[in-house]
C-alpha cells in the first residue's frame, strides 16, 4: 500500500507543477478550427471573447496591468471607485458589463457578483465602450510591464459575422493592424 | 487494510540492556490514500496542461480619404483577382476579375461550399491559369467578403483555406454597390430573406 501513496503523491506533484489553473470564464466559446499550430504566447495578452450572441468580454492575463486598465477607464469618465471595487475588479480575468454600470456591477457581493449574468461590452453603432477599454488597456499594460500589450479575439464558431467586424473595425480605428484569432487544431490535409 | 508494520521488530533487537516489551503500532493508511487522490481529482479537473493555438491575422490599415500623400493602390490586371463572397448555410458565390454589368463586365458567378473538392479544386484552378497567365501562382489575389448572414466559423475558415492553398496576397473586404445588386438577384428562394449586407449601416 505504501506504493499507492506514493504515485498518489508523485502524480500529485507533477500536476502542481506541471499545470496551470484555468481561467473563469465569463462566457462559454467554442471556437472553430485551423490548421495553424503557432500555441498562444505566454504573457502581454489582451483577449477579446466573443460568444455565440454576439456578447464581448475582455480581459488582461496581468493583474496589475488590469487595475491600470480600469483606472484609467474610470478617471476618463468620471467615475471614482472606492479601493475595495478596485480590488475586487482586479480578480476578474474576464468581464463585460457597459462602463454606465461598472461601478454597480462592483459594489456587488462576490457571490451576486458570480451569478450575476454579464451583458457584455456593448460595441455596435449606437454605443461602443470596447475602444476606449483597447487604448486604456494598451497604455495601463505599458505602463505596468514596459511591453506592448497582443491582441487576441476568441469567438465562438456560430458567432454572426457582424459582430465580429464590428471588433475588426475598431481594432483598424485603433491601428491594431496584427491579431490573433484563437482555434482549435485540426489535421492539415497537405500531410 | 493498508497499514504499516513499526515497532513489532524492535522487541527482536538483541541488545546486553534490558529491553521492555514494545506494543507494535499498526497504522491504517487508507485516510491519506483518500486524501492524496482526491486532491489529484482536483487538480486534474481544474487545470490544463494545453495551450490554445492561434491564427494570426493580418489587417490593412485604414484608408482615410481626406489625406493628400498617400500612395494610390497599384493597378492590378483582372484576371488575377478572385472574389469570394461567403452567404448563408456555409455558401460561397465566387467570380473572377470585375464585376460591373453596365461596363460590360459579366463574369460567371459560381456556387459552391467549402468542400475541399469544389472550394480548393477551384482555388487550385485559379492558381494554375494565375501562373499559365503571368507565371507565377502568388500572384493571385483574393478578396473575402464575408456577407452579414455569414458565420465567424466560415471566415476562419477561409482564411485557413488561404493558408492550406498557399495564397499569399488576400484580405478580408466589403461589398461593392454593383455585388449588392447583383447577390440579391442571384439567392435561391431559400436565401431570399432580406440579407442585411455587412455595411449597409456604417
Amino acid at each position: 500500500m505504501t506504493a499507492m501513496v506514493d504515485l498518489a503523491f508523485l502524480l500529485l506533484t507533477f500536476f502542481m507543477l506541471a499545470t496551470n489553473f484555468k481561467a473563469e470564464e465569463a462566457a462559454k466559446v467554442e471556437t472553430p478550427s485551423s490548421i495553424s499550430d503557432t500555441v498562444i504566447p505566454e504573457r502581454d495578452i489582451m483577449m477579446i471573447t466573443v460568444n455565440d450572441s454576439g456578447k464581448v468580454f475582455i480581459g488582461i492575463d496581468n493583474k496589475d496591468s488590469r487595475a491600470a486598465m480600469l483606472k484609467k477607464v474610470a478617471s476618463a469618465n468620471k467615475i471614482t471607485l472606492t479601493e475595495e471595487e478596485l480590488h475586487a475588479f482586479t480578480l476578474e480575468t474576464n468581464f463585460g458589463v457597459p462602463i454606465t454600470q461598472l461601478k454597480a456591477w462592483l459594489a456587488l457581493s462576490p457571490m451576486e457578483r458570480e451569478s450575476f449574468k454579464q451583458p457584455g461590452i456593448p460595441c455596435d453603432t449606437v454605443l461602443n465602450d470596447l475602444p476606449q477599454w483597447i487604448v486604456q488597456g494598451r497604455f495601463g499594460h505599458k505602463e505596468v510591464t514596459s511591453n506592448d500589450i497582443r491582441v487576441v479575439l476568441k469567438a465562438d464558431k456560430n458567432t454572426h459575422y457582424p459582430a465580429i467586424s464590428n471588433i475588426i473595425e475598431t481594432f483598424r480605428e485603433l491601428r491594431v493592424h496584427n491579431f490573433a484569432l484563437i482555434t482549435t487544431l485540426e489535421d492539415d490535409p497537405r500531410n | 487494510m493498508a497499514e504499516l508494520d513499526t515497532g513489532g521488530g524492535g522487541g527482536k533487537h538483541k541488545g546486553g540492556k534490558p529491553r521492555g516489551k514494545k506494543a507494535s503500532t499498526r497504522i491504517d493508511m487508507t485516510a491519506m490514500v483518500d486524501l492524496a487522490f482526491l486532491l489529484l481529482t482536483f487538480f486534474v479537473l481544474t487545470t490544463t496542461i494545453s495551450k490554445p493555438n492561434v491564427l494570426p491575422v493580418v489587417i490593412p490599415p485604414k484608408v482615410d480619404p481626406n489625406e493628400k500623400d498617400q500612395v494610390e493602390p497599384p493597378k492590378v490586371a483582372e484576371s488575377k483577382i478572385l472574389t469570394l463572397i461567403i452567404g448563408k448555410n456555409d455558401l460561397i458565390y465566387t467570380y473572377v476579375g470585375l464585376l460591373d454589368p453596365e461596363n460590360g463586365k459579366n463574369p460567371e458567378v459560381k456556387k459552391m461550399t467549402f468542400a475541399p473538392e469544389q472550394l480548393r479544386k477551384w482555388l487550385q484552378e485559379r492558381k494554375d491559369a494565375v501562373k499559365g497567365q503571368f507565371g507565377d501562382a502568388k500572384e493571385l489575389i483574393v478578396l473575402i467578403k464575408p456577407l452579414s448572414t455569414s458565420r465567424y466559423a466560415n471566415v476562419v475558415d477561409i482564411l485557413d483555406e488561404m493558408n492550406i492553398s498557399e495564397v499569399k496576397k488576400y484580405t478580408l473586404a466589403e461589398l461593392n454597390d454593383n455585388e449588392r445588386t447583383f447577390i440579391v438577384k442571384v439567392n435561391e428562394p431559400d436565401n431570399a430573406e432580406d440579407i442585411k449586407l455587412v455595411g449597409a449601416d456604417s
